[in-house]
């Protein structure tokens, strides 16, 4: 079991490299099943989420149709989108935050990179929201993704 | 020459081996009597138990009781099975410190360099959680480890939290029954932070207060090695005793070599482990920093409070409002302004959103718009103030014994031994929990009456308060003020020995009058097991408050009517009054008067640990 916790701890840090290859060629809100294994997007749920996915149950597992593949940066960053959409989503309309920070750390941008990253998804997250489209959390996972 | 030297070279070796044997016997046997190794082995708590059925925590066959062959046992393995020293880092640390004159065979361990990697740590802090009165199990608060990666945010720093194994859907009798009396396995799990943040600050709306601990690098590495060790190993679970805050004083306990577990308690809290940090302060600097992270309620309060008037008022007419009416009401504002008001309506609806389990259409299309003007203006952020708070070791400490003397109408005067389990009441030193609220188990009141002898005159095993005092006024922000308690009580003043079973609740609204003065309404209910007032079940109503004048002096005050369901021409009508004068963290004294069918006015001083 503790291994699985300290893979879930690798999950979010730099030691997977091994797996970016693979990240490249999936979607991981698809390809994952994070849109199965996430129940809503009100945080008790996600809260609870979060336990089972680093707790390393079949719960999440069963419901994943590639674990490997799903557990570099990009299945990490996906399922962090979804559990903190809140805060993602309103860190970036103001730009800057620790949750923003957070899922740039996750994915690995480069420090010089990320102004221009959260710009794009800013830009592309403001026409989201004003055009009343889903502004939701795959929305932005996908922004993202096309920026960096 | 060559066969003689190679002689030469066994035979001196020999001899170091042999005089190295009989020093390193005594060694041995004074590192194996050393607090850390017993530590080590989790030796005077329940055993270490493994999942993995081929394994075994403890390498003796009685090593769990018998720290010495435990000792002996492990550096066996080492030697003749050097991955084991894999299995085990924090013992080899030890030993290296303590017997460096051991030498082991060399050993790659890929895994934990990986973990050890993973980790990357700067710096670990430990994290007190508030106390949580919408579960039984976090009423008390929490506490685990965080390892500092060094980023400044620190959402992706790994934690370990020590919990116990509960099976989803589990019955809530069930759940306290097992929790209390072992029937758990508690293990320490690993996590990244914002997991703990979203739980707790953003869910659950409690605060955490991080303590950057006083660590050296070997300290940390130590720390590491030894929950790699119990990577597998569960523990018995004891709410009451073996629990988050036991395992991390014994956890901690391994690098600062100070007792960390309160004294004279047969059960450990949260908060008794972040008192005895400080209360060892002097002698060992056990941490350097007391860092807030306020819960999202908290920052909503926080930041309300900073809003100008117009800024207040602008953000109360987009909530009373039609959604479109929000760009208007925010284009009436400075870009500043603007940006101060919507960041505050984002903590708002977060909070909204957990308190009412979701928002409703109105409140999402509201935040939209807001976020509609937000996404428009620069990326900036306000500077808000950062509101300085009392840390959570600065509270009273939450047992009490108490020596009161009332002048009693059950006949002159009456001397009384008080004493409390557990944790706080309405006027009690506070920070670092719900304000307004009380927690009370385990009251023992024991009343000496001349003439009448010794009698119970309260025991009182839970009383919890909550008046969910809203500091903003918002809308929506407002709970029921409640409260539930059950014992056994006196069923009056003007009697001895006239005590009956009692429930107590009422539930209602409070009102925050000024930052240090809270009152409430509510309606209440007694049920009693005698019928000695008139009836078993009295419903009625309840005024109070509770006035915090100065840190030093607090007051409180309830005044209620009631009737008798069963006999409606009875009633019972009663007036309790306190006043509190904090002399330190340790010692108060109190003025009570308490109606009850005749009246008791008494001074008690109290000793708190």
């Amino acid at each position: 079991m503790f291994k699985k916790l300290t893979l879930a701890a690798l999950l979010t840090t730099t030691a997977f490299a091994g797996n970016v290859a693979a990240d490249d060629n999936i979607n991981a809100w698809k390809h994952c099943g994070i849109g199965a294994i996430i129940f809503d997007d009100n945080g008790t749920a996600a809260a609870i989420s979060n336990i089972i996915w680093d707790l390393g149950t079949t719960a999440v597992s069963s419901k994943i149709s590639s674990v490997d593949s799903c557990e570099g940066k990009m299945a990490t960053a996906a399922i962090f989108i979804q559990n903190n959409f809140n805060n993602v989503i309103e860190e970036t309309s103001q730009g800057s935050g620790a949750h923003l920070t957070a899922m740039l750390d996750i994915l690995e941008v480069n420090e010089a990179d990320r102004a221009e990253v959260v710009t794009a998804v800013r830009a592309e997250m403001a026409v989201s929201v004003a055009t009343n489209e889903a502004a939701n959390p795959e929305a932005f996972y996908n922004a993202v993704v096309a920026n960096i | 020459m060559y066969s003689f030297f190679i002689r030469c070279c066994i035979f001196l070796l020999s001899t170091v081996h042999l005089a190295f044997a009989s020093g390193a016997t005594l060694d041995v046997e004074s590192a194996a009597s050393q607090s850390v190794w017993k530590q080590l082995l989790h030796a005077e708590q329940t055993a270490v138990s493994l999942n993995a059925s081929d394994e075994n925590f403890y390498l003796a066959e009685n090593g769990f009781k018998n720290p010495h062959a435990e000792l002996k046992a492990t550096i066996t393995a080492f030697t003749n099975e050097p991955n084991s020293q894999c299995k085990f880092p924090a013992r080899k640390l030890y030993i290296n410190r303590h017997l460096p004159e051991l030498r082991f065979p060399d050993v790659n361990c890929p895994q934990y360099q990986e973990y050890l990697d993973a980790f990357s740590t700067q710096s670990a802090s430990l994290i007190f959680a508030s106390g949580y009165l919408g579960n039984p199990a976090s009423m008390f608060g929490h506490v685990f480890l965080k390892f500092n990666s060094g980023s400044e945010e620190g959402l992706l720093d790994n934690t370990f939290s020590y919990g116990a194994k509960v099976p989803t859907d589990e019955n809530k009798l069930m759940y306290i029954t097992k929790g209390i009396f072992g029937g758990y396995q508690g293990k320490f799990s690993n996590q990244k932070y914002h997991h703990h943040h979203l739980t707790y600050s953003e869910t659950e709306l409690r605060d955490m207060w991080e303590y950057k601990l006083n660590l050296t690098q070997y300290d940390i590495q130590f720390l590491l090695a030894h929950l790699w060790e119990l990577e597998n190993a569960t523990m018995t679970y004891y709410f009451f005793e073996q629990n988050c805050a036991y395992q991390l004083a014994k956890l901690l306990g391994l690098v600062f070599d100070k007792p960390l577990i309160a004294p004279n308690k047969i059960w450990v809290m949260p908060f008794d482990l972040v008192v005895m940090m400080q209360r060892h302060q002097g002698e060992r600097v056990m941490f350097s920093d007391v860092i807030y992270h306020g819960s999202r309620q908290q920052t909503l309060y926080d930041r309300w409070q900073q809003l100008n008037p117009r800024e207040q008022q602008v953000l109360l007419t987009i909530l009373e409002s039609a959604p479109q009416e929000a760009h208007r009401q925010l284009a009436s504002l400075t870009d500043a302004s603007a940006i101060r008001v919507i960041d505050t309506l984002y903590d708002y609806f977060a909070f909204i959103e957990q308190k009412e389990d979701d928002l409703t259409d109105t409140q999402k299309a509201q935040k939209r718009q807001a976020m509609i003007k937000r996404f428009s203006m620069a990326p900036v952020k306000p500077n808000w103030d950062i509101v300085k708070r009392r840390p959570p070791h600065e509270a009273q400490d939450t047992t009490r014994i108490g020596l009161a003397l009332y002048n009693s109408s059950a006949g002159g005067m009456a001397s009384e031994l008080n004493f409390r389990a557990n944790y706080y009441d309405l006027l009690t030193l506070n920070p670092g929990r719900i304000p307004y609220s009380e927690l009370t188990t385990f009251n023992l009141r024991l009343r000496y009456l001349e003439g009448e002898g010794v009698s119970i005159k309260e025991f009182t095993p839970v009383r919890i308060i909550n008046l969910n005092a809203s500091e903003s006024g918002l809308p929506l922000d407002s709970n029921w003020a409640w409260k539930l308690a059950f014992g056994y009580r006196d069923q009056a003043n003007n009697c001895v020995d006239c005590g009956a079973g009692y429930i107590d609740s009422f539930i209602g609204k409070s009102w925050v009058f000024r930052h240090n003065l809270v009152g409430y309404a509510a309606l209440s209910t007694s049920i009693t097991s005698s019928n000695l007032n008139g009836g078993f079940i009295a419903v009625g109503s309840e005024v109070g408050g509770v006035a915090r004048v100065t840190p030093e002096i607090a007051m409180s005050l309830a005044v209620g009517q009631q009737w008798f369901v069963n006999q409606p021409s009875k009633d019972l009508h009663y007036l309790s009054m306190s006043a509190r004068y904090l002399i330190n963290q340790r010692w108060d004294v109190r003025l009570n008067i308490d109606n009850k069918q005749g009246t008791d006015f008494g001074v008690l001083i109290s000793h708190y640990y």
